[in-house]
């Protein structure tokens, strides 16, 4: 086992303790005793589980604690209301969380009763995040709220240092994790600084990467993926929410002025790509770097 | 020149460079350079560096590099996912 699977494991076993000890005081308590803090203390130990498996690439752990975080956030943000019933279930989540991580680390496979479950607690969890959730919402305002609903974009730049290549971290797992909770693209590898093979210090580091990303979930979230290496990479996340908007708004508008000009048929200028990368230009009002608004242009067409 | 690492890593890599100097040095007067993938199982971003450094000599020098035989899943995914299949001259 690698020293950084010791500390996962380690750090796993602490999260896992604080969630049993917090759940058993809950349990020895009636719902009204239950106080924010336990539920918050919950919520961080399975956010932190979340995040750690992420950094291996332990898909299984991250998608089942995704789960269960969710639920404690709608509990936390009194959404949903805690009842025995579910302090109940967390502590069979926490049992079988431990045994997934344990099977996980050994690299195994949860056998036809474990999967059974793994699959039950799920539902479970699930069940009372969809019986809760608000309903209320009309269909039209369903649509309405979709219309308006914007996920949030960053554009991320990672450059390794000398000591990521040598404490032997995998950037793959972090893309992975990341992919997880968000969508990414336009995953870029920059290797302008790199020097031909007869002059390149082999352990040094010369790349970075870059890539757009969507996420819904807290920038914390964002951000706690590269906690394990954040000493060891230059990290830039930036919110280009706006300036995507922004671009994407004017390029809407400019097809539409287009359209209604009757010179011009609709394919040809849908089809177009000059124009967009023109009034893109113009959104260097903004005050955000030329080379990032290039880099956006990109993004967008 | 095939290669005789299971792993490139960061651990391996500087016999990994080595062995490639000594190969381009052999290789010197042909137009074209070959690494056979077919006995590594993985690769890491150290290795990857490495591969694009080894590009931008080919580059120079108007080799044309190419990769081939690479099975294992991981690495086809990492190349992938980078988009470097192409630069690398992977040949599927």
């Amino acid at each position: 086992m690698t020293e950084e699977l010791e500390l996962f494991c380690e750090d796993m076993d602490e999260q896992l303790g604080i969630m049993e000890e917090t759940l058993v005081d809950m349990s020895e308590l009636s719902i009204e005793e239950v106080d924010s803090e336990m539920i918050n203390k919950l919520f961080r130990a399975m956010h932190t589980m979340k995040g750690n498996a992420g950094m291996f690439g332990f898909d299984d752990v991250v998608s089942f604690a995704h789960v269960a975080e969710n639920l404690l956030d709608e509990v936390r943000n009194e959404k949903i209301a805690l009842t025995q019933d579910m302090v109940d279930l967390f502590l069979l989540v926490n049992d079988h969380s431990k045994e997934l991580i344990d099977i996980t680390v050994q690299e195994d496979k949860l056998d036809d009763d474990q999967l059974e479950h793994h699959n039950d607690l799920l539902s479970q969890l699930s069940i009372f995040l969809g019986k809760e959730a608000p309903t209320t919402v009309s269909k039209s305002e369903q649509n309405q709220e979709q219309e308006e609903t914007t996920i949030p974009t960053y554009l991320i730049e990672i450059r390794p240092k000398k000591s990521f290549y040598e404490s032997d971290m995998d950037i793959f797992s972090i893309v992975k994790f990341l992919g997880v909770i968000g969508d990414i693209s336009d995953l870029k590898l920059e290797d302008k600084d790199i020097p031909t093979i007869d002059k390149i210090e082999e352990k040094d580091g010369y790349l970075s990467i870059s890539m757009r990303y969507e996420c819904e979930e807290p920038f914390e979230d964002i951000q706690a993926a590269f906690d394990f290496v954040k000493d060891d990479i230059e990290l830039n996340i930036s919110n280009i929410t706006k300036q995507v908007e922004s671009i994407e708004v004017e390029a809407k508008e400019e097809e539409k002025v287009v359209v209604q000009t009757p010179e011009q048929p609709k394919t040809t200028t849908k089809s177009k790509p000059k124009p967009k990368a023109k009034k893109a230009e113009k959104s260097s009002s903004l005050r955000v770097d030329s080379a990032k608004v290039d880099q956006l242009i990109n993004l967008i067409s | 020149m095939t290669l005789g690492f299971d792993e490139l890593n960061i651990y391996e890599i500087s016999n990994f460079k080595q062995e490639i100097l000594n190969a381009l040095e052999e290789n010197e007067s042909k137009d074209k350079f070959e690494l056979d993938f077919e006995f590594v199982e993985s690769i890491d971003l150290s290795s990857i560096q490495l591969l694009l450094s080894l590009k931008k000599y080919c580059d120079e020098k108007k080799l044309k590099l190419q990769l081939i035989n690479i099975n294992a899943k991981s690495i086809r995914q990492k190349l992938k996912l980078f988009n470097l299949n192409e630069t690398l001259g992977v040949v599927k």
